[in-house]
């Protein structure tokens, strides 16, 4: 590009550089550090709080329904210790939740809506592709049932998992989730 | 060999193996089999499950209370309902319906639960209801309440008695297995002790063996050294008579009776030598019979020591008595002298010429010791243990004549007597051996196998000097 020698065509030119770029900085889509999330329209859901980088209430990233759906699905088919025969649930993954939230911890604290909590080491996620559930049988999960959330573990594709140390993990009515 | 057959031989240790084998495998399983029952307890999440539905039916009953008197439904209050709900979906449902049965109170938690569910509507308009209709639904409420705390005092009752119920199983099955282990470590010590005696009925008779190479070894030995020195007078005196033959009519009387007697020498040496084989042999069969009689020993022993100096012109041999020696000893003295002959031979044999042989005859509290002494060759450390072994030869002594009897003969002879023969190196050189015989009551061993009138006992014969 020739430069002008005009010193009202070096201005023009620059400033246009400038806007364009302003522009693409403002309108990109790619997610930097600290870039926030999207605020819940409807009943808040879920709760996640601690070592997270994405937030959408102060130092909280709280989710409704709708944005969860927007999380990649996921599908799994196991039994369960506290229902007979094998059961069909849909839901996202608790590993594509951390990275929605850019988790950085080792463990997770989760709240049930009945006051259960239990300690759950991040690791877990990675290595079993544990699912939370929202629906169970193509039927939603309520609340006056385990949901709306449900963390559900592969049991039947490991043996490990038949131990009953991660009976404990399948937390039902899940609501808050605190990152360590 | 027998060892191994006394504890029930090779079909013993083979069963033995076996059931060792078996009971170690048994153990395995009845291991692992505890091991398995010590998961999949159940009862415990049960009554977790119950008891949630007690203090869920607890706090809506507050929830509602809370609510009729702000006046308005609150979100807690629907919450709460919808908890309940779902403890109550988890108690109809799954593994925890079927326990809920089998301790026989799924029926009214089921029918209450109903009733609840039909008052919907009620309990979640409760600021709306009538004093009346509230206190129905505490009542329900508390009834449920009840009812799951009726259902986890059963469920911890039916707990307690299958955990009573496990441990009585697991204490047996403990107990089997330290049975089984204590018989697995009988059965290992009886397998193992087996094995060393085995080991060591090996090792013995690997002994005997090397024992009885050695012996035979020793007597092929003695064989060919027998008839070495059995052929060497005997050609000697043949080769003498053929000269006599050739030479007879040229030969003078002197020469001729020269001659004679040197065969004759050697004649009586060839004798002697059978002889000496002759009395091993019998003392070992214990064929030898002790005559004792009073004796003056110093007499004899002064009579043995002028024939060898007879036969030795040119060797000096000297005695020395203790004043205590007693004149008069009951003693065999042909056996006595036969060991003073053989020492003084030896003596002689085995020193140079010019040098002095002693004799020393003394009293020991009740023994008499005669101590025969030489300035010889001596006898080599590693051969002193050996020396009074049959058939044993020094290796100083191989050019020598002689098949080795002479002091084995002897050290029989003085045990028979009662005594004893040793040895000990003498300073600066030679070699001391004493002969010790008791005194007075003079205990001998009685001839062992033969019975007095048996024609075979006979008298040693006293060879020449």
């Amino acid at each position: 590009m020739r430069i002008s020698a005009s010193a009202i065509g070096d201005r023009a030119y620059t400033g246009a550089i400038v806007s364009v770029c302003l522009l693409l900085t403002i309108a990109s889509p790619a997610r930097g550090e600290g870039d926030p999330l999207p605020s819940p329209e409807g009943e808040a859901l879920l709760v996640v709080e601690g070592l997270i980088s994405r937030t959408n209430d102060g130092e909280r990233a709280v989710f409704d329904r709708a944005m969860l759906a927007e999380l990649p699905p996921a599908t799994l088919e196991t039994s369960t210790v506290v229902t007979d025969g094998v059961q069909h649930f849909e839901g996202f993954y608790m590993s594509d939740l951390m990275e929605a939230v850019e988790a950085d911890g080792q463990t997770i604290t989760a709240y049930a809506l009945n006051d259960y909590v239990i300690d759950i080491p991040i690791s877990d996620f990675q290595r079993f592709d544990v699912v939370v559930a929202t629906h169970m049988n193509g039927t939603q999960l309520s609340r006056r049932d385990k949901g709306p959330l449900w963390i559900v573990y592969p049991r039947d594709s490991y043996d490990i998992l038949g131990d009953l140390r991660y009976d404990y993990r399948w937390v039902w009515q899940l609501h808050r989730i605190v990152v360590k | 060999m027998s060892a191994a057959r006394g504890l029930g031989g090779y079909p013993g240790s083979l069963a033995a193996i076996i059931a060792f084998s078996l009971l170690l495998g048994l153990a395995f399983i009845r291991l692992s089999e505890t091991e398995e029952a010590v998961r999949n307890e159940i009862g415990d999440n049960l009554l977790w499950v119950i008891s949630q539905g007690q203090i869920e039916a607890l706090r809506l009953r507050i929830e509602f209370s809370r609510a009729r008197n702000a006046g308005q439904s609150t979100p807690e209050l629907a919450k709460a309902y919808d908890i309940l709900l779902s403890r109550l979906v988890i108690a109809e449902e799954g593994p925890q319906r079927r326990y809920l049965e089998r301790i026989g109170q799924f029926d009214d938690i089921r029918r209450i639960s109903e009733a609840v569910r039909d008052r919907e509507a009620a309990i979640l308009d409760a600021p709306l209801l009538s004093a009346d209709e509230a206190e129905r639904v505490h009542q329900l409420l508390a009834e449920l309440a009840s009812h799951f705390g009726r259902a986890a005092n059963e469920a911890m009752v039916d707990q307690w008695d299958e955990a009573g119920q496990r441990l009585d199983q697991r204490h047996a099955a403990i107990n089997q297995i330290l049975f089984l282990v204590l018989a697995i470590v009988v059965l290992g010590a009886f397998i193992s002790l087996r094995m060393i005696l085995a080991l060591r009925a090996e090792q013995e008779s690997r002994t005997t063996l090397l024992r009885e190479q050695e012996v035979r070894q020793a007597y092929r030995d003695f064989v060919a050294l027998v008839s070495h020195q059995f052929r060497t007078p005997l050609s000697i005196i043949d080769s003498s008579m053929q000269r006599l033959i050739r030479q007879a009519g040229s030969m003078d009387e002197n020469e001729v009776i020269e001659r004679a007697r040197k065969s004759r020498t050697t004649i009586r040496r060839l004798t002697a030598l059978i002889d000496g084989i002759l009395n091993s042999m019998k003392l070992d069969a214990g064929q030898i019979e002790v005559d004792p009689r009073d004796v003056d020993v110093v007499r004899e022993v002064e009579a043995a020591i002028a024939r060898h100096m007879e036969a030795h012109p040119d060797r000096r041999i000297e005695i020395d008595v203790d004043d205590e020696v007693p004149r008069e000893i009951e003693i065999d003295p042909l056996l006595l002298i036969e060991i003073v002959d053989n020492l003084l031979s030896n003596a002689l044999k085995y020193s140079p010429a010019g040098s002095l042989v002693t004799v020393n005859v003394h009293r020991s509290a009740d023994d008499l010791v005669i101590e025969v002494a030489d300035e010889g060759i001596g006898i080599a450390r590693s051969e002193q243990a050996r020396v009074f072994e049959r058939f044993f030869r020094s290796e100083a002594s191989r050019s020598l004549e002689g098949v080795g009897m002479g002091l084995h003969l002897s050290k029989g002879i003085a045990e028979l007597l009662g005594g004893s023969l040793d040895y000990r190196e003498r300073r600066p050189r030679g070699s001391v051996f004493r002969l010790k015989i008791p005194i007075g009551t003079n205990p001998h061993r009685a001839a062992p196998s033969i019975p007095p009138a048996s024609a075979e006992i006979e008298r040693l014969p006293r060879h020449g000097a």
